[in-house]
Parts: C-alpha cells; sequence; structure tokens
C-alpha cells in the first residue's frame, strides 16, 4: 500500500520533469552519459599508460595464523598465496606467483582479492628472467573514477541546472587550487600566493553560485570582511601566547615550517563557512527588501538576527564534524595502543579543535558584518535609483 | 595560556552576544556533540563494531542537534528521518567501493609518524574509514536538512491549501538553492586539510599516476565526493519525507475534526 503510493509520487515527479525537458538540458544529458561512459571503458584499460609493471590476481589460496603483537594481544594474519598475471610492459601476459601478507587491522597492508589489480617492482637477471617480486601498491584509480560518476550524475539529476552550477564552482576552485600549488613549487612566497587565491575562492564561487547581482555584491565584500576578522583575531591569539597548546605532530613531514602552511590551511577552511552564511543572510535581507521596501530598519534586522541565529548552529556542528572525522583512524589506533585519552586529546586534536573554532568565529561574526553591509549598499542604490 | 581555550571563550562570548539565548544553546550543542563523539569513539576503540556504533551515534547526535536547535516538532521529525535514510545509504554505496578501494589505514607516508605503536590491534579499519566518512558528513546532512523542512513548515503555515506536489516541489527548489553554498563549505573545509598533504606531494615531485593511486589521495577524495553524494541525496529525501509527513498529520488533524463534529 506505502509502496504503491510512493511509486505513483515518484511517477508523477517524472511527468512534471519530462514535460520540461529542453533541448539544452537534453544535450548536457547525452553528454553527461557520454563522458561516464567513456571514463568507465578508459579506466578498465589504461594499464599501458603506466610505466610500473601492473598484476591482475586470477586467483588465491590463503593460510591463517596468529601473531602477537607489541602490547601482547593476538592478532589474525593471513599468508595469501596469489597467482596473477601481467597487463603491461615487457613482461604482459606472463603468469606471475608471489605472497602477501594482511592482518586483520589492514592499517597498512592489503587483503587482496581476485580481479584487484596491484603495481608490482620486478627485478630480472640479464635473460629477462624474473627474479623477485614486491607489491608496491594497489591501482586504485577506477575506483575514483566510479564514485566520482555516481556523484556527477547524481547532482546533475538531483540538481539540474543549479546542481551544474555547484559542480562548475567545485572545479574551478580545484583548478584554482592546483595552479596555486604549482606557482608555490616554482618559489613564489606561498603566504601572498594563498591570499590571492583565497579572494579568487570568493569572488568566483560566489558569482558562479548566486549569479551577478545586488545580493552577490554584499555576499562578497561579507565573506572578505568576514575572513579578515577572523583571521585577525586567530593571529592576535595565537601571536600572543605563541602557539602554546598546538602540535604539529601531523605535519612532520613537511620541509616547509609547519605554522605557516597551517595558518593558511585556516583561511581557506574558514572561507567556505562565513561564504555559506553570507550568501544566506544578504539573500534574506534582498527577500525582505523586495517584499517590503519600506520596512523599517530595525524590524529588517531583528528577522535577519533571528534567521542568522537559526543557522549559526547547524553551521559550526558542519564544520565540527567534518573536521573531527580526518582524525578518527589516529585516534583509535591510540586507543588500541592504549594511550591515554587526555594525552589524545591534547596531541592529536589540536588542530583540528583550532581549525573547527576559528571556522565558527568566522561564522558567528559574518552575521553581523554581512547584515550591515548588505544594508549599506541596498540603501545606496535605492538613493541612486530615486 | 592555552590558544584552543581562548578561542572557545571568544566563540561562546559572540554566539552570546550575537546569539543570545539560542546562541549559548548553539555552544553547549557543539560541546555535547564533541562528548559523543569521543565516547562513539571510544567504544569502537573498546571493540564493539564501528558500523553499529557510527550507525546509533550519528542517530543519537543527529537527535540532540535538531532537538536542542530547533525544539521539539513535526520538523525535526522529518529530519531525523531524512538523515537516518540518507545515513543507510551512503553507507549502501561506499561499503562496497570503499573496501574494494583498501583506502583504510594509513599510508606509507603517514606511517612513519605513527612508527612506534603497533599496527595490529584488532580492529578493522576498512571498517573505519566507512565510519570515518559518515561522521564526516552527518553534520553537513543535519544542516540542509533541517533548513529544507522548516523552510516547508514555514511555506506550509502561511498557505495551508496548497497541493502535497507543489509543497514538494518548493522543498526541492530550496534545497537546490542550499546545494551550491553547502558544496563550497565542505569542499574548502576538506581543501584546507588536504593542502600539507598536496603540497608534500609536489614536494617530492610525485607523478600523476602515483598520486591517482596512492591510499591518502583516494582517500581524501572518497571523503569529499561521498559528503557531496550525502548532500545531494538529502535534498529530495527530505522533501519527500517532510511533504508526506505535514500531509498525513492533516489527514489525521481532518479526521479528528469531523470525529468531533459528529
Amino acid at each position: 500500500m506505502f509502496e504503491n503510493l510512493i511509486i505513483k509520487d515518484i511517477s508523477k515527479f517524472k511527468n512534471i520533469k519530462t514535460y520540461k525537458i529542453s533541448k539544452k538540458t537534453l544535450v548536457i544529458l547525452i553528454g553527461v552519459i557520454i563522458m561516464s561512459l567513456l571514463s568507465l571503458y578508459f579506466i578498465s584499460t589504461n594499464e599501458d599508460l603506466y610505466n610500473k609493471p601492473i598484476a591482475k590476481i586470477t586467483s588465491l589460496s590463503e593460510e591463517q595464523s596468529q601473531k602477537e603483537s607489541i602490547n601482547g594481544k593476538m592478532e589474525s594474519i593471513k599468508n595469501q598465496k596469489i597467482q596473477a598475471i601481467i597487463m603491461n610492459g615487457i613482461y604482459k601476459g606472463k603468469t606471475i606467483e608471489f605472497n602477501n601478507i594482511t592482518s586483520l587491522s589492514q592499517i597498512n597492508d592489503l587483503d587482496l582479492k581476485v580481479k584487484d589489480e596491484v603495481f608490482l617492482l620486478v627485478e630480472s637477471d640479464a635473460d629477462q628472467k624474473i627474479t623477485s617480486i614486491k607489491i608496491l601498491d594497489l591501482k586504485r584509480d577506477k575506483y575514483i573514477v566510479y564514485i566520482a560518476n555516481i556523484f556527477v550524475i547524481l547532482i546533475l539529476l538531483i540538481g539540474g541546472t543549479k546542481g551544474f552550477r555547484s559542480l562548475a564552482s567545485v572545479v574551478v576552485n580545484i583548478i584554482v587550487l592546483f595552479t596555486i600549488i604549482q606557482l608555490f613549487s616554482k618559489g613564489f612566497d606561498l603566504m601572498r600566493l594563498s591570499i590571492i587565491a583565497s579572494m579568487i575562492f570568493i569572488v568566483l564561487s560566489i558569482l558562479i553560485v548566486s549569479g551577478r547581482n545586488k545580493k552577490t555584491l554584499s555576499a562578497i565584500i561579507g565573506t572578505l570582511a568576514g575572513t579578515l576578522i577572523s583571521m585577525l583575531i586567530a593571529g592576535v591569539v595565537i601571536k600572543l601566547n605563541n602557539w602554546s597548546g598546538i602540535h604539529f605532530e601531523d605535519m612532520e613531514f613537511l620541509t616547509h615550517p609547519p605554522e605557516e602552511i597551517f595558518f593558511i590551511e585556516l583561511i581557506i577552511g574558514t572561507l567556505g563557512g562565513i561564504m555559506d552564511i553570507a550568501i544566506s543572510i544578504s539573500s534574506a535581507i534582498k527577500e525582505l527588501y523586495d517584499e517590503n521596501p519600506h520596512i523599517e530598519r530595525k524590524v529588517l534586522i531583528k528577522s535577519v538576527r533571528e534567521i542568522g541565529q537559526d543557522i549559526m548552529g547547524t553551521m559550526a556542528n558542519t564544520l565540527l564534524f567534518a573536521y573531527l572525522s580526518g582524525s578518527i583512524p589516529t585516534i583509535i589506533l591510540l586507543l588500541r595502543n592504549g594511550l591515554p585519552i587526555t594525552y589524545i586529546i591534547n596531541f592529536n586534536l589540536s588542530l583540528e579543535f583550532m581549525r573547527a573554532l576559528t571556522g565558527s568565529i568566522g561564522i558567528v561574526l559574518s552575521i553581523p558584518i554581512t547584515i550591515c553591509i548588505s544594508i549599506v549598499i541596498l540603501k545606496n542604490h535605492k538613493i541612486g535609483e530615486r | 595560556m592555552n590558544i584552543i581555550f581562548i578561542l572557545l571563550i571568544i566563540l561562546l562570548a559572540l554566539m552570546t552576544v550575537i546569539g543570545g539565548i539560542r546562541g549559548i544553546q548553539s555552544f553547549f550543542t557543539l560541546i555535547l556533540n564533541f562528548i559523543i563523539f569521543f565516547i562513539m569513539l571510544i567504544l569502537i576503540g573498546a571493540k564493539i563494531d564501528p558500523i553499529k556504533v557510527t550507525f546509533i551515534g550519528a542517530i543519537i547526535i543527529s537527535y540532540v542537534t535538531l532537538f536542542f536547535i530547533n525544539g521539539y516538532n513535526k520538523k525535526i521529525f522529518a529530519s531525523l528521518l531524512s538523515v537516518t535514510s540518507v545515513i543507510l545509504l551512503v553507507m549502501f554505496i561506499t561499503y562496497e567501493m570503499g573496501t574494494d578501494a583498501k583506502i583504510q589505514g594509513f599510508s606509507n607516508e603517514q606511517v612513519e609518524t605513527v612508527a612506534y605503536l603497533s599496527l595490529y590491534v584488532q580492529v578493522n579499519f576498512s571498517k573505519i574509514v566507512i565510519c570515518q566518512i559518515l561522521i564526516g558528513l552527518l553534520g553537513a546532512i543535519i544542516d540542509v536538512s533541517i533548513s529544507i523542512s522548516s523552510s516547508m513548515n514555514e511555506i506550509y503555515k502561511n498557505n495551508p491549501l496548497i497541493t502535497q506536489q507543489r509543497l514538494f516541489k518548493s522543498g526541492m527548489n530550496i534545497g537546490k538553492d542550499i546545494l551550491g553554498t553547502m558544496t563550497n563549505t565542505l569542499l574548502f573545509a576538506y581543501i584546507s586539510g588536504f593542502m600539507t598533504l598536496i603540497i608534500y606531494f609536489s614536494e617530492l615531485e610525485y607523478s600523476l599516476a602515483t598520486i591517482v593511486n596512492a591510499k591518502v589521495f583516494c582517500s581524501e577524495v572518497f571523503q569529499v565526493i561521498c559528503c557531496g553524494i550525502g548532500i545531494i541525496l538529502i535534498i529530495p529525501i527530505t522533501a519527500f519525507i517532510a511533504s508526506k509527513l505535514m500531509f498525513l498529520t492533516r489527514k489525521s488533524n481532518k479526521i479528528g475534526a469531523l470525529k468531533k463534529e459528529k
């Protein structure tokens, strides 16, 4: 009964959609389908493009055993005897055999299955006879393509034109990011580069997402001001306390000073949340103004403040979980190794706390800032029109 | 003095000044959520199945967030239902692919920083990855879902004669408006954690072929994209469930009214 209802509703919804399909969307739809099919085909047959030898596993047999770890607990270990066929390079078509060891935890090993593809390090003697084989890594490119395909198709199917815009802004931002990193590796100053990049990020993303209008202008100025002020606050707090309580162990593998890079990461991480709030607030003000152009400033500020209070909590929550999730594997590993909880919170979460807190401060601050800027811009415009 | 502590106080002060009582509520919801999050990790560390802990923990976190920030009403019930179904859906989509792609644990680059620890810990890290993905998108889907359902509730209140289909469509429109800004928020949040890695890759002059197959890179990309999928899926699901729920209660109200008349 209930299922029937859902099916009916979905078919109704589909009907509404099919009536509205224009030529343009049809072209985009067909283009996307062709692109995704092409990418799937390419990714399943691209072994010849790699220099390293790739082997596809044809069969394997497993042997279970137990091993005592450092902390005295028993871990089950699997010994895999693998038969595979080499897919590219000079050994193409050759069948090979090798061993692989994997544990239950799989923290730094691979539990291989039939049909998996792995990169190998193959050594051979003068007669091209293979003497030793070592597994380097799994070939993961196809999974990235699979999940990216699901994402693109869903965002276009559900989001329509607006989905396409969001996708465009994501792609543009990633291109900007990679350009910045390229310039940085050529020797440009990272701090200056990222300040310029942040401005580009803000202007482009807001323009693409909300189009060219007054709302956009106030959102852009609001975001710039909000980011600047929250970074000033974070900077002053950091300067006064000289990074006390912040541990950079997670970033130690860099050859650059981690403090500078972390501060840049703070700026970029804060941007997104502020942008979101600034757009919401400026469009709300625009809506209220359009509905009642003679609205009193006090009333306007009061209703927009209420909207701000609505979104600020959930938004800060979003940032908190987005940042904390990255530290889950490390925390579990430390907990299982018996390290005390206070140690873990102090040493492994300080960077994530810092990011989430600066982001939340930016979110809260950008509410009054955007309100002020929007009102000034709208008022000026009204005077100019008369 | 500790920087984290000072920033916490600044945040509390700002939330109180700008958000009033609701600001204070939001602040303590954040703290409470962190405590729930950490309890979840301790449970996983005690060898309880990570997937179950994540699922139940996610429902508790959504309930706490929705309840404290919005109060108890129809809206939060619709959102709670939608968040739960999206978590299940994303779990369904990513479980197979995440385990096959073997993005769990630490890569050769990262493993040096934990070299002093035992890597045999009797917890399956391919499940931890799923847990990580779901927790990462939890906040975002709660945010999108409550925005959609409260706007739909407003529309319904202001226009009680609206049809179910129209209500669903306006829910979809509101969702599409949020989509663009929300993807950006998350994109930048993840990019900021990702920059260290990209700089590291460019320092070592890794080739593109190595990067796209590297474990760290794949797990980051996987997480961002799964987040995106979650945000997209929550839009039609919330619009659908909220429109259904509002009309269900309307029908029962009407029947109740009729019975009273008799």
